[in-house]
C-alpha cells in the first residue's frame, strides 16, 4: 500500500503568526498538509523580527521562529492592496483551511471575513484565534501569552503560599491554545470528510486555559471557597515539593501520596529521627507541619546530588525527579534516548536544533521535517505553479511591491 | 440529536486521574461516543480526589471527577479475570480509539497491549499515556504531576530566585498531555483511514512539557548558553514591563514590549514626570539592572486604581495589560456569560452544578453537553446488552465481580 500522509491533500492557507497562529500548522505540515504561510514585508511576523532571543538582525535567525514554522510554505503577498486581495481571493479558492490570529475584525476590514470567503469557497474551514474570542464585550483587547493566563484565572493560583501571584513565565496560553486549535481543526477536517460542509470556529485562547483548571472552578461553584496561590501543595499529598541539592540551583522533586509510600521513603533515606516524629506520622500530620516537614527533608537532599537523590528513591519506589531548565532537558541520558530534538539544515541559520514531535509511533506517517521557510521562498511554486500566473505577470507585482 | 464533529467515532477509555480521562473528554465534547471503563467497586482514581461537596468525600460527587467525564458512558469491568478481559475484547472490536494511561507492566499482564489487541481489531488507534514513555532508563520510574513537571523543564524557572522552584497549579502535566494525546488519536486515525492499519501511540508526559512549551530553547542555550532562570513576578530580560503588579484590589498583569505601547501606558498613568528619566531608553537595560526602581515608580499609580478599571484604561489606550482573575471573578464574567462559556450540567449524584465548558464554537457541529459524567457502572446494562450478553449473564458477571 501506498505510504500516504495522514493530511496529505489538504493546503491550509495559513495567516497565524508569532506563537498560537503558527505551531498548529507546523502540525498539520509535519504530518502532510501543504500549509502556505502568507508573509508580506509590510507586516512582518514578530517572530522574524526575534522578540524573544535577539541572535542577529536579518529575518532568518530566531530559532522561536524556526521551531513553530517548520515544513510550512511562505508566500510574500500584500494582500491589503487591491491587486494582493484578487490574488489571495483566487488562493483560498483552492485551500480547504484559512487559519488566523490577528487582532479581532482584522480579515473582516479588509473583505476576508468567514462570510466573504464562503462566497467564494463554501466548503471551507476558517478557524480563528484570538486573545478571548470573536465576540463579546472583551473581544477587542489586545494581549500576549501572560496576559492570556492571568484573564483566564490560572495565575492566580501561581505563587508561593500566601505570596503575590507570579505569573506564568512560559507562554502557556499561547502554546496551550494552538495545540488545541490544531486538535479542533483535524476534527473539523473530519467532519467535512464525513458530510461535504465546512464552517467556522472560533477559538478562545483564554477559555481555553480556562478549562484547564476545572478543579477550582468546581470548588468555587461547588463551596465557593476562591483558591489562592499553591506553591508546590498538593491537596492530600505530604512531602509534596522541590527540594534543594547539592550544586548551583539543582532540586529534586518528591512527592509522597499514600501511607507505603511515606514508609517506603522513611526507609530509603535511612530512617533518622525525625522521620519517627509523632508530627509526621499519618498524612493528616504532615499535612499539619509541612513547613517543619519540608526543613526536615532537605536536610536530607541539600548533600545529595539530584539525580542522586532521585535514584535512591526510585530504587525505593518514591516519585522523585530532578528539576530540569533547557540545559538539563538538552543533556538527560532519558530523553536523549528517547531523542526529543532534531538537526535540520537551515540555509542562512546553518545547523539548527529543533524539538521534535513528543509522541513516538513508528506507522505514523510523517514528513522529514523542513527548515522554515525563507521570507518568500515559495513564491515560485504559489504564484506561478499553483495559481498558473506567467513570469511577467509576477515580476510586474514584484515590482509593484504586490508580491513583497 | 446534533450531528457533532467525532460523532461517528468510538473510544474507549482506560483512565485514572486525568490525563487519559482529559483526552477522552475532549473528544467526548466533540461528539464522539466514549465508554469509559473503570475498576469496580473503586473506580477511577478521580472519585478519590475533591472538591466534594462541603468537603464529604463521596465516589459519585467529586468535581474533578465530574468536570473530566462529561459526555462519556460509564461501564466496570476487572479485566484481570477472564471473563472481564473476554468482554473487555467484545468491546474493543469495533472501536476506533482506544485511549489509556496505566502502567504499561499492568496492561500486558492483562493481555491489552497493542500487539494483542491488534489481533482483535488490526485498524485500532492506541494511545498510550505515561509520565515518561514507554522506552528509554526512565521508563518504569513512578511519578505524579510534580514530577512530571519537574523533568519536563517546566519548573525550573518559575519562582524567586533565591527560593524553590514551583510547579504550575493544578495538575497542568496532565491536561497537558491530555490535551496532546486527543491531538495525536486524531492524526491517527487520519493516518489509519489512509492506510487501513492500526496504529500505537507511546505519549511521554514529560516530554510533552519538553518539546512545544520548552523545546525552542534549546537553540538559544546552544549558541549562547541562553537558560531562563527563575526572576520572581517579572519575565527576564524583556522590555520594562513584563510582570505582574499589585493593584489596589488585586493583581495585573502589564506586557509592554513595544515602544509605543509603553508612551500608551505613561499617557494612561498622566504623563508622570519620571517618565522622561533617560532610563526608559533602554527598557531592556531596565529590567536586566534596576527594576525595583522602575517598579516604585509605576506602583503608585497601580496601587491608587482596580484590576477591572486598569484593564480597560490600558486595553483602550492600547496597552496591554489585564486583571489577575480569581476563579470567582472569572466565573463571574460578563464576557464569559455572554458567550456563555459555562455551562449547566445536571447529574444524578451531585445535582445541577456550573462547569467549565470550551474555549471553541463551531458553526455547523458545535458542542453540547449530551450526558453527565457517568455514576459507577451506570451503562453496564446498556453498554453489555449492545455486545450481547443476556441478563443472567451480567448477573454472573456481577456476582462473580467481574462488573
Amino acid at each position: 500500500m501506498a505510504n500516504k500522509l495522514p493530511f496529505e491533500g489538504i493546503r491550509i492557507v495559513d495567516f497565524g503568526w508569532v506563537w498560537a497562529g503558527t505551531v498548529l500548522g507546523h502540525i498539520m505540515a509535519d504530518h502532510g498538509a501543504e500549509v502556505i504561510k502568507i508573509e508580506s514585508r509590510k507586516r512582518l511576523d514578530g517572530l522574524r523580527l526575534g522578540r524573544v532571543f535577539e541572535l542577529g538582525d536579518t529575518l532568518e535567525l530566531n530559532p522561536a521562529f524556526h521551531n513553530n514554522n517548520r515544513s510550512k510554505m511562505s508566500i510574500t503577498l500584500d494582500w491589503a492592496s487591491p491587486q494582493g486581495y484578487e490574488i489571495i481571493k483566487k488562493l483560498i479558492q483552492k485551500a480547504d483551511v484559512v487559519n488566523e490570529n490577528f487582532s479581532v475584525g482584522t480579515l473582516e476590514k479588509h473583505g476576508l471575513g468567514y462570510e466573504d470567503i464562503k462566497k467564494i469557497k463554501p466548503d471551507i474551514i476558517m478557524l480563528k484565534l484570538a486573545p478571548t474570542g470573536q465576540f463579546g464585550p472583551e473581544s477587542s483587547i489586545m494581549a500576549y501569552a501572560p496576559l492570556m493566563s492571568a484573564i483566564a484565572g490560572l495565575d492566580s493560583m501561581l505563587g508561593y503560599k500566601g505570596d503575590r501571584p507570579l505569573g506564568f513565565k512560559h507562554a502557556y496560553g499561547d502554546v496551550m491554545a494552538t495545540l488545541t486549535g490544531a486538535f479542533v481543526l483535524m476534527t473539523a477536517l473530519r467532519y467535512k470528510k464525513r458530510t461535504g460542509k465546512g464552517q467556522y470556529i472560533d477559538l478562545s485562547e483564554c477559555e481555553t486555559t480556562t478549562s484547564l483548571i476545572g478543579e477550582p472552578f468546581m470548588d468555587y461553584f461547588m463551596n465557593g471557597r476562591v483558591a489562592g496561590c499553591q506553591g508546590n501543595d498538593r491537596v492530600g499529598m505530604a512531602p509534596h515539593g522541590n527540594y534543594k541539592c547539592a550544586g548551583n540551583d539543582k532540586w529534586v522533586s518528591i512527592a509522597i501520596k499514600t501511607e507505603d509510600e511515606w514508609k517506603a521513603f522513611c526507609k530509603a533515606i535511612g530512617s533518622p529521627s525525625w522521620t519517627k516524629e509523632a508530627k509526621f506520622k499519618t498524612l493528616a500530620d504532615r499535612l499539619q507541619h509541612l513547613d517543619e516537614l519540608d526543613k526536615a527533608v532537605t536536610s536530607w537532599t541539600v548533600n545529595l546530588g539530584d539525580y542522586e537523590a532521585t535514584n535512591i528513591l526510585q530504587k525505593a519506589g518514591v516519585a522523585a525527579a530532578p528539576v530540569l531548565n533547557i540545559e538539563g532537558v538538552f543533556f538527560d541520558p532519558h530523553f536523549q534516548e528517547r531523542g526529543i530534538f532534531m538537526n535540520v539544515d537551515h540555509p542562512v541559520a546553518g545547523g539548527l536544533t529543533l524539538y521534535d514531535l513528543p509522541w513516538q509511533a513508528s506507522g505514523l506517517g510523517r514528513k522529514p521535517a523542513r527548515y522554515a521557510p525563507l521570507l518568500g521562498e515559495n513564491n515560485d511554486y504559489v504564484f506561478g505553479e499553483l495559481l498558473g500566473m506567467g513570469k511577467a505577470e509576477i515580476d510586474k507585482l514584484v515590482e509593484d511591491k504586490v508580491i513583497y | 440529536m446534533t450531528d457533532q464533529a467525532l460523532s461517528d467515532v468510538k473510544v474507549v477509555e482506560w483512565g485514572s486521574f486525568i490525563s487519559a480521562p482529559f483526552c477522552a473528554k475532549l473528544m467526548a465534547d466533540m461528539g464522539a461516543e466514549v465508554i469509559k471503563v473503570e475498576p469496580p467497586g473503586t473506580g477511577d482514581e478521580a472519585r478519590r480526589n475533591g472538591p466534594f461537596p462541603k468537603d464529604i468525600p463521596d465516589q459519585e460527587k467529586s468535581g474533578l471527577f465530574l468536570y473530566l467525564n462529561t459526555n462519556k458512558y460509564g461501564v466496570t469491568l476487572d479485566m484481570t479475570k477472564p471473563a472481564g478481559k473476554e468482554a473487555f475484547l467484545k468491546l474493543i472490536k469495533d472501536t476506533d480509539i482506544f485511549v489509556q494511561n496505566q502502567p504499561y507492566e499492568t496492561v500486558k499482564k492483562a493481555g491489552l497491549d497493542f500487539e494483542s489487541l491488534k489481533k482483535i481489531n488490526p485498524m485500532l488507534v492506541m494511545v498510550s499515556l505515561s509520565p515518561y514513555g514507554l522506552t528509554g532508563p526512565y521508563k518504569d520510574w513512578k511519578a505524579y504531576d510534580l514530577n512530571i513537571c519537574a523533568l519536563g523543564g517546566i519548573t525550573a524557572a518559575t519562582g524567586y530566585p533565591e527560593r524553590e522552584p514551583i510547579v504550575p497549579p493544578m495538575c497542568q502535566a496532565h491536561f497537558n498531555a491530555g490535551t496532546q494525546a486527543a491531538l495525536v488519536a486524531m492524526i491517527s486515525l487520519f493516518n489509519r483511514d489512509m492506510t487501513g492499519e492500526g496504529i500505537h501511540i507511546d505519549l511521554s508526559e514529560a516530554q510533552c512539557w519538553a518539546t512545544f512549551h520548552i523545546g525552542h530553547g534549546a537553540q538559544a542555550f546552544l549558541d549562547e548558553n541562553g537558560i531562563r532562570t527563575r526572576s520572581g513576578f517579572r519575565v527576564q530580560h524583556q522590555a520594562f514591563t513584563d510582570a505582574v503588579y499589585p493593584c489596589k484590589d488585586g493583581y495585573v498583569c502589564i506586557d509592554t514590549p513595544q515602544n509605543r505601547q509603553w508612551k500608551h501606558f505613561v499617557e494612561v498613568m498622566g504623563n508622570p514626570a519620571w517618565a522622561e528619566d533617560p532610563m526608559f531608553k533602554d527598557r531592556i537595560k531596565v529590567v536586566d539592572e534596576c527594576p525595583e526602581k522602575a517598579d516604585a515608580l509605576i506602583q503608585p499609580w497601580l496601587s491608587a486604581h482596580g484590576k477591572e478599571e486598569i484593564y480597560k484604561l490600558c486595553q483602550d489606550n492600547g496597552v496591554p495589560a489585564a486583571p489577575v482573575r480569581t476563579v470567582e471573578d472569572a466565573a463571574k464574567n460578563e464576557h464569559l456569560k455572554v458567550r456563555k462559556y459555562f455551562v449547566e450540567v445536571d447529574h444524578a449524584a451531585a445535582g445541577k452544578l456550573t462547569y467549565p465548558g470550551v474555549g471553541y464554537k463551531f458553526t455547523e457541529s458545535p458542542f453540547s453537553i449530551r450526558r453527565a459524567a457517568p455514576l459507577l457502572g451506570q451503562h453496564n446494562e446498556e453498554i453489555f446488552s449492545k455486545l450481547g450478553y443476556s441478563k443472567t449473564e451480567l448477573a454472573a458477571l456481577k456476582k462473580g465481580k467481574v462488573i
